[in-house]
């Protein structure tokens, strides 16, 4: 028996981990949407792989009439020659359906911490588990229901952003209603579709003793407002990003 | 992804002078501390940033 064999046997044990992991981060803005290394994941998947095996283990031990047979597991994973062949082809059925049942329980697990875990924002107060890539915190206004930002994310009424791109002859300052956001692999954020967008140079700046110049409902000078229906911007192009987040109240 | 938009904020922005307004209120608000209020369909509505309004 050689070494590689060991390594395939432990990646085997380690496989609901990984199972388990996929399912807690299942969705399309999860935090695995941006590119992780495969040792990563085998760290991320190692405690869930260690539970899910115990807990297994724990059940075919005591709660059916099979029996563990654990030398031949240690022999396996230590890449160690001395194991009867015998009991390596009689075990392997019953070792895969075993395996079968532990990755479907790791789905269902998955699954049902992903929902209570959203269910009850522990998200937003625990960091290891946050399933979300940051930037779906950022642009929904959930960022807000973490503990140490004021305000609540389900308050959120509109994500009015400003975004500053660099130009050949200058820096312009776009500003607009976030209507849509896409992720991606490599940078975490593709682009952004913003609504009722307005431009302006940045360096058109007001001094900060400047008194407020702008009369109700008049508009300020400096701003052009860009034709369209949706304006894009690619992730790539910002320079910086400032995320207001509106609530609109009704009043009498 | 949808960013989140509540059917006010949707039917501003379907509003040509409403949502010119509302962004003019919005760069207003964001040099100034107070609210802002906009008139949507004989209903009125203060702007307010989220991030002002406390945690219950």
């Amino acid at each position: 028996m050689n070494l590689a064999f060991g390594a395939l046997f432990s990646f085997i044990l380690l496989f609901p981990g990984f199972i388990f992991r996929s399912a807690y981060l299942g969705g399309p803005y999860s935090r695995r949407t941006v590119a992780t290394s495969l040792v990563d994941e085998l760290i991320w998947s190692l405690a869930p792989a260690f539970i899910l095996q115990m807990l297994g283990y724990l059940f075919v031990e005591y709660l059916t009439p099979f029996d563990v047979n654990e030398i031949a597991i240690y022999r396996l994973t230590t890449a160690q020659s001395t194991l009867d062949q015998t009991i390596l082809e009689t075990g392997i059925p019953g070792f895969f359906g075993y395996q079968v049942v532990v990755s479907l329980l790791a789905v269902g697990l998955g699954k049902s911490l992903n929902w209570a875990v959203k269910r009850y924002k522990l998200d937003c107060r625990y960091y290891f588990l946050r399933v979300d890539n940051d930037w779906f915190y950022l642009l929904t206004g959930r960022i807000l229901d973490f503990p140490d930002m004021a305000g609540l994310g389900d308050d959120v009424n509109a994500v009015h952003i400003d975004v500053v791109i660099e130009a050949k002859e200058c820096s312009y300052l776009y500003t607009g209603v976030l209507t849509k956001f896409y992720l991606s692999r490599e940078q975490g954020l593709d682009r952004v579709y913003l609504n009722n967008v307005y431009r302006r140079k940045l360096s058109d700046d007001l001094p900060p003793a400047t008194p407020e110049p702008v009369p109700d409902k008049a508009f300020d000078s400096r701003y052009y407002k860009m034709p369209g229906d949706l304006f894009v911007i690619a992730y790539t192009s910002m320079k910086t990003i400032n995320v207001s987040y509106l609530t609109m109240q009704e009043v009498d | 992804m949808q960013a989140p938009i509540s059917p006010v904020v949707k039917k501003i922005l379907a509003d040509e002078s409403k949502s010119k307004e509302f962004m003019s209120k919005l760069l207003q608000s964001g040099r100034e501390t107070g609210d802002s209020i906009i008139e949507v369909e004989g209903k009125r509505y203060v702007i307010r940033r989220t991030a002002s309004i406390p945690k219950p």
